[in-house]
């Protein structure tokens, strides 16, 4: 149990309750959301419209407890553990890959478990990558400067990270795991010109990867002018602009969204945003994200006061995990982004994703208890 | 150092999350509040559905209250594309169900379009089939399809529709803006896969209904007119023919049967020419049905009196032109000329009326311009005009021919004979109802002028009677009632020329002579072998005349004038007679008996008993069994099984209207198939969802 060295003189403090209601409200928030924008799809499936509901409320007693559990139990107690926190969790991006042991839904092998009582191995590594993330780089920080024996390991277990969850096929959360770690990394005090080099060599892998295929590329175009496809790739977006559009300033009031009604294709996943926009209107909307941008300075600034490199390192890392997300799903949802299938932390329905976030908003608010004043 | 370092890059972290947030807060700004008003648009004209709904097209009676033209409920199948999430399917399930091609299916379901008919007007079985298939993005609405339940009956005149219901020909075409009634639309939002959404928004314009047409024909007059035409034509193997039957006192239009014919429920399998209204679209050489109007020319304008006689030796000579007569007819007084429609005779009449006189009274008669009938497409006749007219025109005119008149036309000027001297409008509109059958408008039907004396046109009817009594127009009598008309022949023109071998027999009068009721034309067109108007239309008038006189309730009147050499007699009661026993009967006063129907009892005779008849008149006695229906019977189908619609509309094809009771299928009908009944009759049928089945 190694403390940092300043523990003598900081004392545990109280956790930053701003940071901490806000996450509270976008979780309210998210619940009535899920049974709003779920209860159709829900009265069909499932013949009442409360299964959506039920399963969300489910994870999100979980994750509270995780999230209050982590709150209360200090970061470094566990980080002598984080080298095998992360090789499992690495294990099991393999493990959900087999055939015949991870499930399959929409031609995605994504879950490990039984029926509904399933996660995700690839939200979990968001968290876990982190984490690892944080304890190595706080350990070598000088090490960081060269670029092949410092960045160069990392580089490469971020890349088979990444082509893991790229084979499940879960395009989105790459992305935010790759996000996330560039971050990190980034804090961590890697150069400026190496993460140039760096983005600079993505940019034909990022090419092949976009413009190799013709549907990928109309897909990833389509948010430019929905309207070239309005039936194909330019679906979703148009119906995503039809609900803000239906909402408006104020909204059609909870309940009352149209588009939910099988225009949206994910109304209560991916696409939540555009369902709350239309029903709460741009009040609503801004709402939500006045209160990520809430997460965004209370969580940046507990990293900016955390007593230590580790924690420094961890928070920003949570932080980013949630911004990211929000700030990318909510650019989808607005035709600013292209599509990229990830969903709207806190608010869109997904256990194992719900948990991962309540997680790393607990580290979060675990290390805001040690700030330095 | 190191931490400061590291705080600084959380900074521009939070910095650059900062900015991300507030570009995504103008742009909720610029989708919520600038671009939310084009959106909400584009997004309801999406999830709006218009549904156009079709007015009830208004229902052609006849003056009777008998439907001739109607319009039902039925399905129609549409599909919008962007509903459609299987198309391949879909295709699949509507191309088997339809009947139609996979392809032609999946082409319309694949459209860039909002809505796309993939079949209209399908029966109500086929509807409920693909109904509970439940394709998303495949709906339903009610059409009227339009029914002419007596098919060929009337069918040029009444005309067709469209698919949209828009007439486009004859009565449909004519009528058609009071028919037709003003579209309604129902819009209502709803989900992607077509079901209407709680609380939607919801419009409804409701139609406005189209109005009912009440006809001056009487369906009865007009079967029976078409049964003698078509009979006619079979046994002269003729092209075609026309039969008018008017009333000459106001110009009601009673029957207009013309042949070749179609079917206007399936008027896609005739030809086209068949549904030309030749009544009134095509004019010929009246020939000596034209007589008349030179006849009332010249005693009008008192060139001609009744007493002047006339000499045909034959022929006569007209300038260049040697113009013969059928036979020398020899001194003939001016009923006699008519009576025996000699040509010479006519053309000393025409001459003697003289240009002037002519003109002024075929102008009259209206022969230089259409009668103004209530149908599309009337023509005019056609006269040498007068300032180019020479005396050998005249004299040829004088007998009918060089000119032409439409048929129509030359019922009309009969008319003007028949009734004491006016020109009538013929028209087949009496009047205009609303749904509830309030009557809206009643159609005139007044004199438009007088075009002869009262006086002139008695002695004309006097003249006419004649020729049916002992002229050329024998074949026309009536036994019992007094008939007066004009038989003609005429070669046709064809492309201005006179086509030798192709002639046009018709027969056009009236009845009764004295207080004429019915005005009455026949033309057969081209028939083989036998073609004077006299043989081959006078029977067909005598016939039409027999049985719409007797459906009319006129009652049978003796002879104007007994004839000594013909003896009469009164026709004895043979109802309930055995048919041979009858016949014996008859055949020991001097008459005969004619059978019809397989039975062996009499049930019905014709003339009725107590008639006063001519030594030889025809009595025809009608027996019991396997009789075809006489006019204005009709045989009840068989209806049990069929749906309700189905029911109503195979009910409605004879003129039989239906009383239903319960839903499903008929299980039940009163009274039963086979039986014969007056038409209009109402069957009263049981209907029972089979739930056994």
């Amino acid at each position: 149990m190694k403390r940092p060295r300043s523990e003598g003189l900081i004392r545990r403090g109280k956790p930053d309750y701003i940071l901490f209601f806000a996450i509270l409200t976008l979780l309210g928030i998210g619940i009535i959301m899920v049974f709003s924008a779920s209860m159709v799809r829900s009265l069909k499936f499932y013949g009442h419209p409360y299964y959506f509901l039920m399963m969300q409320t489910i994870w999100a007693g979980l994750g509270l407890s995780v999230m209050f559990f982590l709150m209360n139990f200090d970061c470094w107690r566990y980080r002598p553990f984080v080298p095998y926190i992360y090789a499992l969790s690495m294990l099991l991006l393999v493990v959900v890959l087999i055939p015949g042991i991870g499930q399959v839904r929409n031609e995605a092998r994504r879950w490990l478990g039984v029926g509904s009582l399933s996660f995700q191995p690839a939200e979990l590594a968001k968290a876990t990558t982190v984490l690892f993330l944080a304890d190595s780089l706080s350990k070598r920080r000088e090490k960081l400067k060269n670029l092949v024996s410092g960045l160069g390991p990392y580089l490469v277990l971020l890349g088979i990270t990444f082509l893991l969850v790229l084979m499940e096929p879960d395009l989105g959360t790459a992305v935010a795991i790759a996000g996330c770690a560039v971050v990190v990394i980034f804090v961590a005090g890697a150069r400026m010109f190496h993460l140039g080099l760096l983005a600079a060599l993505s940019v034909p892998v990022l090419y092949w990867a976009i413009m190799g295929e013709d549907y990928r590329r109309r897909r990833f175009f389509a948010f430019l002018d929905p309207w070239k496809d309005p039936s194909g790739s330019g679906w979703q977006i148009i119906q995503a602009l039809y609900a803000l559009g239906t909402g408006g300033p104020f909204g059609t009031g909870i309940g009352y969204s149209r588009q939910k009604w099988f225009y949206l294709p994910e109304p209560y996943t991916d696409f939540i945003f555009a369902v709350l926009g239309e029903e709460m209107g741009f009040l609503g909307t801004s709402l939500v994200l006045l209160l990520f941008f809430t997460i965004a300075w209370r969580g940046y600034r507990t990293a900016m006061a955390a007593p230590d490199r580790f924690s420094c390192l961890l928070a920003t890392g949570m932080t980013t995990l949630i911004v990211l997300q929000a700030v990318v799903n909510i650019g989808v949802v607005t035709g600013s982004l292209p599509i990229t299938g990830i969903p709207l932390p806190f608010i869109s329905y997904g256990g194992s994703a719900l948990l991962t976030n309540l997680m790393a908003s607990g580290i979060l608010l675990n290390i805001s208890r040690y700030a330095v004043r | 150092m190191g931490a400061i370092l590291t705080r600084k890059r959380v900074g521009l972290v939070l910095l650059f999350s900062a900015v991300s947030f507030f570009l995504l807060l103008g742009r909720l700004v610029y989708v919520q509040f600038v671009w939310a008003p084009k959106l909400l648009e584009q997004a309801l004209d999406m999830r709006m559905q218009d549904i156009p709904i079709q007015p009830r097209r208004g229902v052609i009676y006849d003056r009777n209250g008998h439907e001739l033209a109607f319009s039902i409920d039925v399905e129609s199948v549409y599909a919008i594309p962007a509903q459609v999430k299987d198309p391949e399917k879909a295709a699949a399930i509507l191309s088997q169900i339809l009947g139609m091609k996979y392809e032609t299916v999946l082409n319309k379901l694949t459209r860039q379009s909002a809505f796309e008919w993939v079949k209209r007007k399908i029966p109500d079985d086929i509807a409920r089939k693909i109904k509970e298939q439940k394709i998303p993005g495949i709906g339903f609405t009610q059409e009227s399809m339009r029914v002419w339940p007596k098919g060929t009956l009337l069918a040029q005149v009444l005309g067709i529709v469209g698919i949209d219901n828009d007439g486009l020909e004859g009565l449909e075409y004519e009528y058609d803006r009071v028919l037709r009634g003003v579209q309604g639309r129902f819009t209502v939002e709803v989900d992607a896969i077509g079901e209407a959404l709680p609380q939607s928004q919801r419009g409804y314009i409701p139609p406005v209904q189209g109005k009912n047409l009440v006809l001056t024909v009487d369906e009865v007059i007009q079967f029976i007119a078409e049964r003698e035409l078509d009979k006619a034509i079979e046994k002269s193997k003729a092209k075609g023919g026309i039969v008018i039957a008017m009333d000459p006192r106001n110009g009601e239009i009673l029957a207009m049967a013309m042949r070749p014919t179609y079917d206007p429920n399936q008027y896609d399998r005739y030809p086209v020419e068949n549904r030309r209204i030749t009544a009134i679209t095509d004019s010929f050489p009246p020939g000596s049905t034209f007589k008349p109007i030179t006849a009332a020319a010249a005693l009008e304008s008192g060139a001609v009196s009744v007493k002047d006689t006339f000499f045909c030796p034959g022929s006569t000579r007209v300038g260049d032109e040697t113009l013969s007569c059928v036979t020398a007819h020899g001194s003939q007084t001016f009923y006699e000329v008519i009576e025996n429609s000699c040509n010479v005779g006519f053309i000393q009449i025409g001459l003697r009326t003289g240009v002037d006189n002519f003109y002024k009274y075929i102008d009259l008669f209206g022969v230089t311009s259409t009668t103004g009938i209530d149908l599309p497409g009337e023509v005019s006749g056609i006269v040498v005009p007068k300032n180019q007219v020479k005396t050998i025109d005249l004299a040829v005119m004088s007998f009918g021919q060089t000119l032409q008149m439409t048929p129509i036309q030359i019922i009309t000027s009969m008319s003007v004979i028949a009734n004491g001297g006016y020109l009538v409008v013929p028209h087949l509109v009496k009047e205009i109802t609303d749904v509830d059958g309030n009557v809206l408008e009643r159609k005139p039907s007044g004199p438009v002028r007088q075009v002869i004396s009262s006086k002139t046109s008695e002695e004309l009817r006097m003249a006419l009677e004649q020729v049916v009594a002992k002229g050329t127009g024998k074949a026309a009598y009536v036994p019992g009632y007094r008939l007066a008309g004009k038989t003609g022949t005429s070669n046709k023109v064809v492309d201005g020329k006179i086509a030798p071998g192709k002639y046009i027999a018709s027969f056009v009068g009236f009845a009764p002579a004295n207080d004429p009721r019915l005005a009455l034309l026949v033309m057969i067109d081209e028939p083989q072998g036998a073609y004077y108007g006299g043989v081959v239309a006078a029977p067909v008038f005598s016939a039409v005349m027999r049985d719409v006189l007797r459906y009319l309730e006129i009652p049978p009147q003796e002879e104007p004038e007994s004839d000594a050499s013909v003896e009469m007699c009164v026709v004895p009661n043979l109802v309930g007679k055995d048919v041979v026993a009858a016949q014996a009967e008859l055949h020991n006063l001097g008459l005969v008996g004619t059978k019809e129907g397989p039975g062996a009892t009499v049930v019905r005779q014709f003339p009725v008993a107590g008639a006063k008849v001519a030594r030889g008149t025809n009595v025809i006695l009608y027996t019991e069994g396997e009789q075809e229906p006489s006019a204005g019977e009709v045989r009840v189908p068989n209806i049990i099984g069929l749906g309700l619609t189905q029911a109503r509309l195979k009910l409605s094809e004879v003129g039989l209207s239906l009383s239903a009771q319960g839903s499903g299928f008929c299980v039940s009908q009163e009274p039963p198939a086979g039986s014969i009944v007056p038409k209009g009759t109402m069957v009263k049928a049981v209907f029972r969802m089979d739930v056994g089945q």
